[in-house]
């Protein structure tokens, strides 16, 4: 391991300062560590400090105002989110979402603001140096001129957005808020994510994310993970859904498919308008997608994967139309 | 870069001085000689490095030494009373729940850690709380038996 100074700082101004005393890729951003302590070691990055956001007691504070809605400090862990009382009641997705990810040790360290920064994942890219050995022309990996995964692409980047936080977060959308010296930014949670693997995230060497923010809800939605086996592993998809209110409002996010979440916007429409059945909706949702083939599974049986447990979840709506929990 | 760090490890307070990148796991290991905690993956996906930091299971090949600056680390080695082992413990050997073993304490902490949060578990919640602990022997039913017996429930 490369040797790199540790530096544990008590609030976000002390935070900025060791940023702005060193060149920009020279700091890490660490709040758990669980994803980035595995990059170093596979030499996927590098740093010389690493600025360990955590010891910031604001950072991790959780709270719910009545104008603002629901306030996440970007180092709470998933632990925490899953666990919060308020989270639970009134955003019982992203609480479900949070307590999907990993295992009980994973989230008693990892970070909401981290799996929102996880970087964008490869089967081919996420690997150590031997065996990255064997696919060296990658574009992300070593600048290369190739995709392993769509091989016939001239250009871009598809490794695929990975945290399971980000899908409900969108879904109720959700904003980020970025700090740097220059100032703050809120920004939609949407637009936070580039559409690129290797430009992935819209937020600058300087900046830290401190707060997730949510408006109040209006309705519940319903998440679903699907993997293949009840795992540690990463999604093959998840699902974020809320029924509309009123006709409108309806959100249909899918994740874990693409270098950022997808929503399937045609689909919300028809959800909408309630004029179509479930099942014409969830076929719609599966085809407007612009899905690629992975090792976790083909374009078509994503397709078909996504359509039946949209149209499981629909269906749950469609019977309880007033479901407020 | 080293820094000091002065943390509790099983009640008792310790001072070193370690390097910055260094992990829990290694200096709990190779400074304190607590080779309870064992190396797996080194990735986060095998669990047995779990130790108890603050209250919460953690891998400890995943934390560095210095985030428990000033906290408090439990290992395996804390756990028994001497000779008196710890109720989880009893249960783990009543259960028959050790095969080859090298999972037992990141499981039988992992148990504690889902006791401590939950402290009458039913069977889905006991899967949960150990899922973050691999047994090759893939013993996990008598595992699963002990916590029944330790917590009363099921």
């Amino acid at each position: 391991m490369e040797a790199f100074s540790f530096r544990a700082v008590r609030t976000v101004s002390e935070a900025l300062e060791v940023i702005r005393e060193h060149p920009p890729n020279e700091v890490a951003l660490m709040g758990g560590g669980t994803d980035l302590l595995i990059r170093e070691r596979q030499k996927l990055v590098s740093f010389r400090v690493l600025l360990f956001l955590r010891s910031i007691p604001e950072l991790s504070k959780i709270r719910l105002e009545m104008e603002r809605g629901l306030t996440i400090g970007a180092a709470a862990t998933l632990d925490e989110v899953a666990n919060h009382f308020e989270i639970r009641r009134r955003y019982p997705m992203l609480s479900q979402a949070a307590r999907s990810v990993a295992s009980p040790q994973i989230r008693h360290k990892a970070t909401i603001g981290g799996n929102l920064c996880l970087a964008s994942r490869c089967w081919f890219y996420n690997r150590s140096p031997f065996w990255r050995a064997e696919y060296p022309r990658c574009r992300k990996a070593s600048g290369g001129d190739q995709c392993y995964i769509v091989p016939k692409s001239r250009k871009g980047c598809f490794a695929l957005q990975s945290g399971d936080t980000v899908g409900p977060l969108v879904a109720l959308q959700a904003k980020v808020k970025l700090v740097s010296e220059r100032g703050e930014r809120l920004l939609d949670i949407e637009n936070f994510f580039l559409g690129d693997g290797i430009e992935y995230l819209d937020l600058k060497p300087d900046e830290i994310l401190t707060e997730v923010i949510l408006p109040w809800p209006l309705t519940a939605g319903v998440f679903v993970k699907f993997r293949p086996q009840n795992n540690l592993d990463f999604a093959t998809f998840t699902l974020s859904v809320i029924p509309p209110r009123n006709g409108s409002g309806s959100r249909i996010v899918v994740g874990s498919v693409a270098n950022r979440p997808l929503r399937a916007r045609k689909a919300e429409t028809l959800l909408d308008q309630r004029e179509v059945g479930v099942d014409v909706i969830a076929q719609q949702a599966a085809e407007e997608l612009p899905l690629i083939s992975f090792v976790r599974g083909s374009v078509e049986f994503k397709r078909r994967a996504i359509k039946a447990k949209l149209e499981e979840v629909l269906k749950d709506f469609v019977s309880s139309p007033s479901r407020e929990n | 870069m080293s820094t000091i760090l002065k943390f509790w490890v099983n009640d008792d307070p310790i001072e070193l001085l370690v390097r910055d990148d260094e992990t829990l796991l290694d200096v709990l290991r190779n400074r304190m000689l607590l080779t309870g905690t064992k190396r797996g993956c080194g990735e986060g996906q095998c669990g047995h490095c779990t130790v108890i930091l603050n209250g919460k299971s953690v891998n400890s090949c995943l934390t560095l030494a210095l985030e428990a600056q000033g906290g408090h680390v439990l290992t395996i080695e804390g756990l028994s009373e001497g000779e008196r082992l710890h109720p989880i413990q009893q249960a783990y050997v009543e259960a028959g729940a050790v095969q080859c073993g090298y999972c037992a304490p990141g499981m039988i902490l992992s148990i504690y850690s889902l006791l401590q949060e939950n402290p009458c578990p039913n069977e889905e919640e006991i899967k949960e709380g150990i899922k973050g602990v691999i047994c090759r022997c893939t013993g996990y039913y008598k595992v699963i038996e002990a916590v029944k017996r330790v917590s009363g429930g099921g």
